[in-house]
């Protein structure tokens, strides 16, 4: 999974480097563990941040949260997956268990929201088409609509997985999907 | 008749969008400070001979394991809170109420997961356990902290998350 966004495949000395620090933070060793945060975190950020809306600090929370529990589950860590692969997946489930966690508390931003919830913002300027507004976009879209897109566009997760991750139906993750893109064309004023 | 779809460019300016972000300045400051010490014998076991198990033998830790894990939620549901009623002479906060509902689906969820999984997930699962149980007792003390019940979400979540590829890779799928 995730195949279709993982970095190209390391070097063999990189994989024996990884492998080795792995091994090292497993058995405790901080500083190993920090140079596996320093070389993964951006990546992992930029997915929560999306997820997330766009909004920093609940980002931020998910990433510390994400790297908290994988410190505790590294121990268990036996390279079925890439390391990549493996943090991404905690770093979604911290995002989304955030953003369940919002319902409670009635965030607007919940997973539980439903649309329009959100104020519209204006990307019909003379700057649409730019990176920037395709992210000011996206973090406009419903939560669980834009959690959809995210992980299946961007971060390339098959539906049955988004399903079982967002405990919804195979069906309603591409109905999700099939909405989600429809708002994001129609909010960068892509009617094509 | 137009052929093009509409979908194209907008899958391709999302593939273009960069894979990366800074992560926050004071992100490993803040992290090293949280994190648990390793217990002694916490380091993993050889991965040589961790990936040549054979299947039938990583799927006989489950049913062990499982009925150990359930009853041991069970009990972690039921006894701090039992203790501290009895303590403070007080009915469940409805935030121990609502604890006690996401254990319980925990449990199922746990249940309904295939059979399966492999020996060298299990520190990891049983920290989680611990982490779990720690969870349960501080919010048994102080049943007013709400952030308590976010903490034990999470660490459920992970807890399924983590078995889900546990039973995937007793099964023989990558995880």
């Amino acid at each position: 999974m995730l195949d279709t966004t993982m970095p190209a495949p390391p070097a063999a000395n990189d994989v024996v480097d990884e492998t080795a620090l792995v091994r090292a933070a497993a058995a405790g060793d901080t500083a190993a563990y920090e140079q596996l945060y320093r070389q993964h975190a951006p990546r992992v950020f930029a997915t929560l941040w999306r997820l997330c809306g766009g909004q920093q600090a609940r980002a931020e929370d998910a990433l510390q949260e994400a790297f908290l529990q994988a410190w505790k589950a590294l121990p268990g860590f036996r390279f079925e997956s890439s390391l990549s692969t493996w943090l991404h997946r905690l770093g979604v489930n911290a995002a989304l268990m955030e953003l369940r966690g919002r319902a409670a508390g009635h965030d607007h931003d919940s997973l539980d929201d439903v649309d329009g919830g959100l104020p519209e913002m204006a990307v019909h300027d003379g700057c649409a088409g730019t990176e920037r507004d395709l992210e000011r976009a996206l973090a406009t879209l419903p939560p669980r609509a834009r959690a959809v897109l995210v992980l299946h566009d961007i971060e390339g997760w098959k539906h049955h997985e988004i399903a079982g991750q967002l405990q919804m139906a195979v069906g309603s993750s591409k109905a999700q999907l099939h909405r989600a893109r429809g708002l994001l064309r129609a909010r960068l004023g892509d009617m094509t | 008749m137009s052929t093009h779809d509409p979908d194209h460019d907008l899958l391709a300016r999302l593939h273009a969008l960069p894979v990366e972000r800074s992560a926050p300045a004071d992100g490993w400051e803040r992290l090293s400070a949280r994190l648990p010490p390793r217990e002694p014998g916490a380091a993993q076991v050889p991965l040589d001979k961790v990936v040549t198990l054979p299947l039938r033998t990583r799927r006989r830790w489950w049913l062990p394991v499982g009925a150990a894990l359930a009853a041991s939620l069970a009990l972690y549901a039921v006894a701090p809170w039992r203790h501290a009623a009895d303590t403070l002479s007080a009915p469940p906060s409805g935030l121990q109420l609502q604890a006690d509902a996401m254990t319980e689906q925990y449990r199922q969820a746990v249940a309904s997961l295939p059979d399966g999984t492999a020996p060298e997930w299990q520190p990891a699962l049983h920290e989680l356990d611990r982490s779990a149980e720690q969870i349960r007792a501080a919010m048994a003390q102080d049943p007013r902290a709400p952030h308590l019940l976010g903490q034990l979400k999470r660490t459920y979540a992970l807890r399924l998350e983590l078995t889900r590829q546990a039973a995937q890779a007793a099964s023989g799928l990558t995880t």
